[in-house]
């Protein structure tokens, strides 16, 4: 009878109370992500849309940096997976020591991509590749400058854990920073081939 | 322990064909075609993006309305997308 006694029957019983396998710090990390999907989601529907009509934005999308895309790309994805060994090591393996290390290492590859990114920005401004140029550039700036900020959110939040870790604690905390993230890698790899590799 | 150690390797082997699929999209953009290589990157992304979700961030072992969380998200997009498509066809076919 669905976990109810036969005290049912006299209507003094509760109900069991229902418990959601997904615990409330998940639950928040993924509506946020939700909301941050319609974010970026709109931004790039936006952009494909005047894409479609803009076939001129191939010849501006050549003068990005394709190399520094696509390296910024691979210290994303290397990111995503020391970050999860962060939180496999300590999960798993209740190494705080090793899983301290992983997301300092986590934190070393966010900033190589701000490093890098920098180094884009300063190039294709003193190029003269500004948003004023056209709206390629205006969407360009707006939608790597937007997740640059995202990129350093998500180091701050992992230099919180970082230091919980040394501490030995902050077990959720390494996988909900972990979550988010991950989110920014995806967002990434969408925006490699959109800005930097659609240019024909 | 095995379990985790396993755990350890398939997440080193995803990063191994994250890697890969970049080497591959880079390659495309040589290809004669450019919207042929445009739509072949994209799915690339798509499938780069599915596998980080689905065992990064465990997507996978996520009840299902987690996932419908975010579908939910993207078929707002999807409707804005769909709706703004005949606004451009009006203002750049000409």
């Amino acid at each position: 009878m669905n976990g109810m006694t036969a005290d049912c029957c006299k209507g003094t019983c509760h109900a069991p109370e229902q418990k959601s396998e997904v615990p409330v710090w998940r639950w928040g990390i993924w509506w946020f992500l939700a909301s941050e999907i319609v974010i970026f989601g709109g931004l790039i529907a936006c952009y494909l849309l005047y894409r479609l009509g803009h076939p001129e934005w191939g010849a501006e999308a050549s003068h990005t940096l394709q190399w520094v895309g696509a390296t910024n790309t691979v210290v994303l994805l290397t990111s995503s997976l020391t970050v999860i060994l962060a939180h496999d090591a300590v999960f798993h393996f209740k190494n705080y020591r090793r899983g301290a290390a992983f997301m300092g290492l986590t934190i070393l590859l966010g900033l190589t991509f701000l490093g890098f990114k920098s180094y884009e920005y300063a190039h294709e401004i003193g190029a003269g590749m500004v948003p004023a140029r056209s709206l390629f550039w205006g969407f360009y700036f707006l939608m790597t400058g937007l997740h640059a900020l995202h990129v350093i959110g998500g180091l701050v939040a992992n230099t919180v854990v970082w230091r919980g870790l040394k501490r030995g604690h902050a077990v959720h905390r390494t996988e909900s920073v972990g979550i988010y993230w991950h989110f920014v890698d995806v967002v990434w790899i969408f925006l490699f081939p959109l800005l930097y590799l659609a240019n024909g | 322990m095995e379990e985790a150690i396993g755990k350890t390797k398939l997440f080193v082997g995803i990063w191994g064909i994250l890697l890969a699929a970049l080497a591959v999209s880079i390659l495309l953009t040589g290809l004669g075609h450019p919207r042929v290589a445009v739509f072949l990157i994209f799915g690339i992304a798509v499938a780069k993006a599915s596998l980080v979700m689905a065992y990064y961030m465990g997507l996978a072992h996520e009840p299902r309305y987690i996932t419908l969380i975010l579908a939910g998200s993207l078929f707002f997009i999807f409707v804005l997308f769909v709706g703004l498509i005949p606004d451009i066809i009006y203002v750049f076919g000409k």
